[in-house]
């Protein structure tokens, strides 16, 4: 027998169930092999070790602690389960192949239900029309086309599905600030006299409807009269007389210091924060130059009405191959709402315009510029001076002049020189005007994205059916996704299965044998 | 014959708390020790042992007498250790020294009775404590049948009951697992020169 052999038979020689030869064998390599005798005293010594363990008392009040806690579960009735005692949490008695192939079916179904999710924003309609905000829209947008169609709406921007112009009201101004002397420039503005929807939850003066008017290069006196109490239609036309002579006569050598300002405000009560914008340039003798509203995202049509819209449709994604619910009326969820206000307000009242609408919202970004135009007004005056001494020379010459020839001459010069006149005019009535009325630029943007928009229900009773909503319609987006991914995910459920079912029959062809025991009772 | 244990079981059975309670009184003692050798720990073997009477305890309706009661009682201990044991592998919480410092909690009781010298006691105690982390060091297999045939004493059959294996496959396992304690507990070196000496003299 070897050392290698000795150690395999040391169990059956202790317990003497070897058989005789063997036992000959070896007694005969441990009297001649004193490792193997060591080997062999160890074994005893461990076994005898294991024997020596006494055995532990049962802690007191064990058999107390079972039976009160099975009585107690009796008496909810039910059987007693483990979960009466406060143990650690274990897993079922499933195999661990079982459980890595759970845990990987989760972490699928939550990736890819999470993406299915997000990629599926049509459903949402399905709560959000209810509300207010898109009812509004919808009305507005109703409103905007029937504008158009009488024709005395100019221009609209309609991206396919997002409603055109701003929110209180369809607003067009269409002023050149360059004041041109064309006396036919007009502003115009159209609005319902009946108040839209959404317009003006303030409740402004002009009940809704706000029209701004302006005539080009006019006068501080004569402008900015635009909000006209009786609402619908109303036109500034430019007194271009007026205007005329009191540039003409401008002679003054006062600094002349263009003033204006961007600035880019947040505000909560979109609508609100417009209309007292409004309320403080027009309380200013200013007017609203232009306003660009627009849904960013929406058809990159950033400029609400200045641009006629092409409708361009959106990409239709469709998953697996499923095509993407019809598109609302109203894009959704809301994104940010913008209206770009331009207005002009008086020098004299610039600053105190501005610190007003700086503490209408947060302020986002502020920037004032001053441009010193001394030297161009007084250059420009100065040229419009020379040529109109020009011009009566011409005149003089002209009365004295003799043939067809020489009269046909001057009059060539005389054209020229009126149109030097003219344009030198016009610049220094814009570079005026400039002086005068300072332009404020304001960037307004709505910083709740609300599903409801910036009327949507407040107080207590309104946030509640908000919170129910929004959690109706994540349950009907989740459920939505839930069943594309599941349809999606059924053959690799077939091919899962089938794996599972070979790890089960691996798993009780080799994991058994090498287990120790069977499973719980 | 209808062994008492049996007719205990048939009163279960049928509902009785009583029946039961006894039943626990039987073999608290086996069970708790049997849950405390496997996972080498008295809290854990506190729990393991409650939980396994639960089971037990519902599942008796389906228990048919196939094997003894007492056999089905450890297989559904052993079972219960493994199981938390084998979650523990993962998420190890308790360290192996824990039995060492409980051990020595114990001494003052153990002093009293006198017979030993007190530094002897003390090595006794150590040593216990020794052999038992020793086990508890083995690998599960190596462990369970350590603890059911040379701490618990039970006969090959039952262990092969318990553990679903052949008598074979018991008596060479246990062979494996006595030759691997033997070397961690040489590693620890708690072999004696004059104790190999005196074991290997007599049989």
């Amino acid at each position: 027998m070897r050392c290698a052999d000795v150690g395999e038979v040391l169990g059956e020689y202790l317990d003497g169930t070897l058989d005789a030869k063997q036992v000959r064998l070896l007694e005969a390599h441990l009297r001649s092999c004193p490792e193997c005798q060591t080997l062999l005293a160890e074994y005893r010594q461990t076994v005898g070790m294991c024997r020596s363990l006494e055995e532990e008392e049962v802690p007191q009040g064990f058999r107390a602690a079972l039976m009160s806690r099975m009585a107690g579960a009796r008496e909810n009735g039910g059987t007693l389960t483990a979960r009466a005692f406060p143990r650690r949490w274990t897993w079922p008695s499933l195999s661990s192949v079982y459980r890595g192939l759970a845990v990987a079916g989760l972490a699928l179904v939550l990736m890819v239900s999470g993406a299915v999710i997000y990629q599926t924003p049509a459903i949402q309609t399905l709560v959000l029309r209810h509300s207010p905000a898109s009812v509004a829209d919808n009305a507005l947008l109703q409103k905007g086309q029937e504008g158009e169609s009488t024709g005395s709406l100019r221009s609209r921007s309609a991206p396919n599905t997002s409603v055109t112009g701003s929110p209180s009201g369809n607003t067009l101004v269409g002023a050149p600030s360059g004041g041109s002397a064309v006396s036919s420039s007009f502003s115009l503005s159209v609005t319902d006299a009946s108040g839209s929807p959404t317009g003006t939850p303030d409740g402004t003066p002009q009940g809704g409807t706000s029209v701004h008017g302006l005539g080009g290069g006019v006068d501080p006196g004569a402008a900015g009269q635009g909000p006209g109490p009786s609402g619908g239609l109303t036109i500034a036309a430019a007194n271009e007389e007026s205007t005329k002579n009191s540039v003409g006569r401008s002679t003054d050598i006062q600094r002349k210091i263009i003033y204006s300002a961007s600035l880019r405000l947040d505000t909560e009560d979109f609508n609100k924060t417009y209309n007292s914008i409004i309320s403080i340039t027009e309380a200013a003798q200013g007017y609203l130059e232009r306003s660009d509203y627009s849904i960013p995202g929406t058809d990159g049509a950033p400029t609400g009405l200045k641009t006629p819209s092409t409708g361009v449709a959106q990409p239709k994604r469709g998953l697996f191959g499923i095509a993407p619910l019809p598109n609302p009326p109203v894009p959704v969820p809301p994104p940010e709402k913008i209206n770009s206000l331009t207005l002009r307000v008086p020098s004299d009242s610039f600053s105190s315009v501005l610190s007003q609408i700086e503490g209408l919202g947060a302020v986002k970004s502020r920037h004032v510029n001053s441009r010193d135009v001394t030297e161009d007004y007084i250059d420009l005056d100065g040229r419009l001076a020379a040529a109109n001494v020009h011009e009566a020379r011409l005149l003089e010459i002209l009365g004295q002049a003799k043939s067809v020839e020489d009269i046909l001459k001057v009059e060539t010069e005389l054209e020229k020189v009126r149109t030097t006149v003219e344009v030198l005019t016009r610049q220094l009535r814009n570079l005026s005007n400039q002086v005068s009325y300072s332009t404020i630029t304001v960037e307004l943007h709505e910083s709740r994205p609300s599903p409801f928009g910036p009327e949507g229900p407040k107080g207590v009773g309104g946030l509640i059916g908000d919170a129910f909503l929004r959690s109706i319609d994540g349950l009907l987006r989740w459920g939505l996704g839930l069943v594309i991914f599941l349809t999606a995910a059924l053959p690799w459920l077939v091919l899962l299965a089938a794996a599972a079912l070979i790890a089960r029959y691996l798993w009780k062809r080799y994991g058994r044998r090498s287990g120790t025991g069977a499973g719980a009772p | 014959m209808v062994s008492r244990e049996d007719l205990l079981v048939q009163r279960c059975k049928r509902g009785e708390t009583g029946a039961f309670d006894e039943l626990v009184q039987l073999y608290e003692k086996k069970v708790y020790n049997l849950a405390f050798r496997l996972s080498g720990n008295r809290e854990d073997a506190y729990d393991l042992a409650q939980e396994a009477f639960v089971r037990v305890y519902n599942a008796i309706r389906d228990f048919r007498g196939q094997s003894s009661f007492s056999t089905w009682l450890y297989r559904v201990v052993t079972n219960v250790c493994l199981d938390q044991l084998r979650s523990r592998a993962r998420h190890p919480v308790t360290s192996l020294d824990e039995p060492l410092s409980t051990e020595k909690g114990e001494l003052p009781r153990q002093v009293t009775d006198g017979a030993l010298d007190p530094e002897e006691e003390i090595e006794r105690l150590e040593l216990k404590a020794a052999v038992q982390k020793g086990i508890n060091s083995l690998k599960e297999e190596y462990r369970t049948i350590i603890v059911l045939r040379d701490i618990q004493d039970l006969p090959y059959e039952d262990i092969a009951d318990i553990l679903n294996l052949s008598l074979g496959t018991v008596k060479s396992r246990l062979n494996r697992a006595r030759l691997a304690l033997r070397s961690i507990l040489s590693d620890m070196e708690l072999f004696r020169e004059d104790d190999v000496r005196r074991a290997g003299i007599s049989r």
